[in-house]
């Protein structure tokens, strides 16, 4: 990170305030000036203008934010302080979000529904500790420009061991057989009775059964691995194995064509795909354990569902479960199956273990910290993967999110000609309906003691017909950042 | 002693046909050929006695067949295992079956069904236990007649080892608990609304990277360490008697420590996996206050071998003091049962379907062993002995003894003034009891060779306890010295 020293010249500037948007409700503004001096390895200082809090911005707080700038990280549900801990004091502010004051500048949850209201305008980035993102508006979120990031494999091994004691769960009645030993013992018979009852909670052994893993990935892998510790044949399905995924495999996995043919082999099937809205024929995953796939079932199948209640289609399973041979254990409530005799419901306690909260914390908080310092994206469900090398010499780095249309980068190329600076290096990366660029500026063109004036060089960049947002990151925390919305310029 | 009613002449009739008669006063000689699995015939028959001495009958007598074992069972018995008794030579009778009662069991095998002294005829030469405790069996009285008790240590290994895995992760998350929760919130139709609110409750911690103290690495013991390992842990162990067979099965990372109150300093989860044995020197709440003062306060304790390897009362008191610790056991306990840390399952470690038939298995192939050949193994009483086959020509004798000095030389003088070479013999003892098999050449005889007076010799022996004459008939050639007087 580049060091900054800061003045800053206050000036009395027109409201800039979007009529309609929330932050329209707050006080009024005065616009101010900050004049930054660009502090590289080893060149001369480089001061550089940059507009900053001319529109919308919350006057109360405006001292706060003229203090040598600091992100705010804003947090809804508890999460773990050893995860945060990885962000750095001196830069980073970090509370809950019901608690704070400030804007955001970025946020970080867990399985708190986010609604749009709670996205400050500022907020470069959302990250969620976890694998699943469906309490997240994603797809608005890519319409305003925002990554949203979560934490593949964070948990996985934490479900991974939830599935194991799924998979022994299935095999004797344990559940049932605690239970009862309860009620024994409130009438005080336990030692009398239960060699005799016993019988009535006992079954197999998964040594030497088939388990059929759907999906493998970071969960899946580490499932089928460790199911061949038990001494279990895996079967194993996904469409989509990746190489990275394929190394974590058993070496006697065999690998089936459909999820038909997987299941049809295994006493045992634990499913590990995300959910996907939409129907099969859709494209989605929803219900995709359904008639068909369960129906090649053996009858005293045990389904283990620890990714997603919506996977599973409850009434076609209900009919499997009626047949009294099989099982179904599941980590998501079921209005169907709750009290099903042959279903073990458990609270969604996959990811629920210290180490998991604090490794998906952690791996957050680092996917933000190289966003916001470095403008790295990895680990994002709607942004494209994008790291441009580490920057050398005297270099200010340059971000733009844009609608993934024809024409925008020579757009912003020309842009960048027509302020007469140099690229070192750039890379462009899309993915749907957006696109996201890093650029490298080489201010060595200038002239020594003269400002760099990126003001206007945002501005007209951010306004450019497409682009969503951009940002300068040049060290102080907190600013350089611009956005246009809905043509509109925000900074 | 019966009357002579009809049950007793209806045997009488059966057994004239296969000239042989029961008398349950005068001593009765019968004739018989021989037939074994593998030795030529001889040139003449064998005489043995049968039917001496104080007969009891259980049941109806009619259901006794001669030249077949009859074996009784207890609980019920996996009938895989129980199908490698071949049919020709065995009749296997459940206890309960009525009519069908088991008269004369020459053989009993059982569960966990409590065994009663009663329960045991004289006929009956070996009792098996499906299992590997034998604390339902009077063994020492056992021994005391002369009658090896049988168990079929390894075969639960596995079953047990799943299930201490299982308790492994049920103690790191409050699995019961929250299952239990999603019920009443179930019928309170509110699960969805609440869950992901209500599991923070319910939460805990990982295995990966926690360290397991496994205390005794038998069968049980042993293959657990390993799977733990595998799965991520850091494996602890305690086994003052660590045998070679275990020692080749366990992780190669294990740390063996040289006390229990080590093995459980640290322990993230402890596992106990030793047997229960009472009185002095035994390991009756073997677990108890100063071993438990070394536990973690988040301590796991896990038992799937015995309710009284733990003081419950120590345990108690920790759990109250330290809300992090817990405690998960395959048995009853009176005083824990309904803490708000401790999991209690209704002793299911052996309790699947492949257990029950490897236990099954095992008990039976003891017994035919025992029975056929005179060979003992997996036997918690007897010394363990095994002779080469019986050659061809040969009467295979079986002799149990006090262990008490100079029987042998008494036995082997029986034969000999018998004019009854012995071709091959082996002699082994285990505390009280003393147990041989002798092979006797019955080649050189061409007349009609009578055991009758050898046997009843050898086994009125000051110090003997019983004989066997193995040599093809099933159901005969057994007679036991009981306090001085003489059964067959």
């Amino acid at each position: 990170m580049m060091l900054l020293r800061s003045t800053v010249a206050k000036t009395g500037s027109s409201k800039f305030v979007l009529a309609g948007h929330p932050l329209a409700t707050r006080k009024s503004n005065q616009g101010c000036v900050r004049t930054f001096s660009v502090i590289t390895r080893d060149g001369p200082n480089i001061p550089v203008n940059v507009e900053y809090y001319t529109s919308g911005w919350n006057v109360a707080d405006i001292d706060e934010f003229t203090k040598p700038g600091k992100y705010s990280l804003q947090t809804f549900n508890k999460i773990s302080t050893k995860g945060l801990a990885r962000l750095p004091a001196e830069y980073y502010d970090v509370e809950p979000a019901e608690t704070s004051t400030k804007n955001a500048h970025a946020l970080l949850l867990r399985s708190h529904k986010l609604q749009e209201s709670e996205v400050d305008y500022p907020v470069r980035c959302i990250a969620r500790c976890g694998a699943g993102t469906n309490n997240i508006p994603v797809a608005r979120m890519t319409e305003l420009g925002i990554p949203v990031f979560n934490t593949p494999g964070a948990n996985a091994n934490a479900v991974k061991e939830l599935i194991l004691c799924g998979l022994l769960l299935g095999s004797r009645r344990i559940v049932d057989g605690v239970n009862h030993m309860k009620k024994l013992g409130e009438q005080g018979v336990a030692r009398e009775r239960v060699e005799k009852d016993k019988s009535m909670f006992g079954g197999r052994e998964v040594r030497g059964k088939t388990l059929a893993v759907i999906g493998l990935g970071h969960i899946g892998a580490a499932t089928a691995r460790d199911a061949t510790f038990l001494g279990m044949s895996i079967q194993g399905y996904d469409p989509g194995l990746s190489v990275q995924s394929a190394l974590k495999l058993p070496r006697e996995i065999q690998l089936a064509d459909s999820i038909a043919s997987a299941v049809a082999k295994a006493d045992y099937i634990s499913i590990n795909i995300p959910y996907i809205k939409g129907s099969v024929e859709e494209g989605g995953t929803h219900g995709i354990i359904g008639k068909d796939a369960i129906s090649h079932f053996q009858h005293d199948a045990v389904l283990l569902n620890f990714a997603r209640g919506e996977l599973v289609d409850s009434n076609a399973l209900k009919e499997f479960l009626d047949l009294g041979h099989g099982r179904y254990i599941t980590d998501f409530p079921d209005d169907v199956l709750w009290n099903h005799e042959n279903a073990i419901v458990l609270p969604h306690l996959g990811a629920s273990t210290v180490e998991a909260e604090d490794e998906a914390a952690a791996m957050a908080a680092d996917t933000i910290r190289d966003y916001l310092e470095n403008g790295h994206v990895r680990n994002s469900v709607n942004f494209p993967t994008t790291i441009l090398p580490e920057r050398h010499e005297r270099i200010i780095r340059i971000t733009v999110v844009n609608r993934n249309v024809p024409g925008v980068l020579s757009r912003i190329t020309e842009c960048l000609g027509k302020a007469g600076v140099n690229i070192a290096q750039q890379i462009n990366q899309s993915r749907g309906d957006i696109a996201y660029n890093v650029i490298d500026l080489d201010p060595s063109i200038h002239v020594e003691g003269s400002s760099m004036n990126l003001k206007e060089l945002q501005k007209s960049m951010t306004m450019l017909d497409g682009v969503l947002s951009t940002r300068i990151l040049f060290g102080t925390p907190g600013i350089g950042y611009s956005r246009n919305i809905n043509g509109e310029y925000f900074a | 002693m019966t009357s002579s009613s009809s049950p007793v002449r209806l045997l009488r009739n059966q057994l004239l046909q296969l000239k042989m008669t029961i008398n349950l006063r005068p001593a009765v000689v019968v004739n018989q050929h021989q037939i074994t699995r593998n030795s030529t015939s001889t040139t003449g028959g064998i005489d043995v006695e049968h039917g001496r001495g104080q007969w009891k009958t259980y049941g109806n007598v009619s259901s006794y067949k001669p030249g077949k074992f009859q074996i009784k069972t207890f609980n019920k018995i996996s009938p895989i295992g129980l199908s490698r008794f071949s049919q020709e030579y065995y009749d296997v009778v459940a206890e309960g079956d009525g009519d069908q009662a088991a008269a004369n069991a020459h053989a009993i095998i059982l569960r966990s069904h409590k065994l009663q002294e009663h329960e045991i005829p004289h006929t009956t030469r070996a009792i098996a236990r499906c299992g590997a405790g034998t604390n339902n069996i009077p063994v020492a009285r056992m021994t005391e007649l002369g009658i090896p008790v049988f168990n079929t240590p390894g075969a639960n290994a596995n079953a047990v080892m799943e299930l201490v895995i299982c308790g492994l992760l049920l103690g790191s998350r409050r699995i019961i608990d929250g299952v239990n929760h999603m019920k009443k919130l179930g019928e309170q139709g509110v699960a969805r609304e609440r869950v992901e609110k209500d599991k923070a409750m319910f939460g805990g911690r990982e295995i990966r990277g926690k360290t397991l103290a496994v205390i005794g690495l038998g069968h049980i013991g042993s293959i657990t360490a390993r799977t733990a390992s595998e799965l991520g842990m850091e494996l602890k162990g305690y086994d003052p008697g660590l045998s070679v067979q275990s020692a080749l099965k366990l992780p190669r990372s294990l740390h063996l420590e040289d006390s229990l109150a080590a093995a459980v300093t640290g322990a993230d989860y402890i596992s106990i996996n030793i047997p229960y044995i009472k009185g002095e020197g035994g390991t009756h709440g073997i677990i108890g206050s100063q071993i438990i003062e070394h536990f973690k306060k988040d301590a796991v304790l896990l038992n799937f071998a015995r309710g009284e390897l733990v003081d419950s009362n120590a345990l108690k008191e920790f759990m109250d003091k330290n809300d992090g610790a817990r405690y998960i056991s395959d048995f009853p306990d009176d005083l824990l049962w309904d803490h708000k840390n401790t999991i209690i399952l209704p002793h299911l470690g052996a309790s699947t379907e492949e257990a029950e038939d490897a236990a099954a298995s095992m008990a039976v192939d003891t017994i035919r062993d025992f029975l056929e050949t005179g060979t003992i193994r997996n036997s918690v009483n007897f010394p363990a002995t095994s002779m080469a086959d019986r050659p061809g020509g040969t009467v295979r004798f079986t002799v149990v003894n006090k262990n008490v000095p100079g029987v042998l030389a008494k036995i082997t003088d029986a034969f000999a003034h018998e004019d009854l070479n012995i071709v091959q013999q082996i002699n082994q003892s285990r505390g009280d009891i003393a147990y041989n098999v002798l092979d006797i050449d019955t080649t050189a005889h061409e007349d009609v060779l009578s055991f009758k007076t050898v046997q009843e010799r050898i086994t009125m022996l000051d110090g003997v306890l019983s004989s066997r004459i193995i040599y093809g008939l099933p159901g005969t050639g057994y007679a036991r010295n009981l306090e001085g007087e003489y059964f067959v």
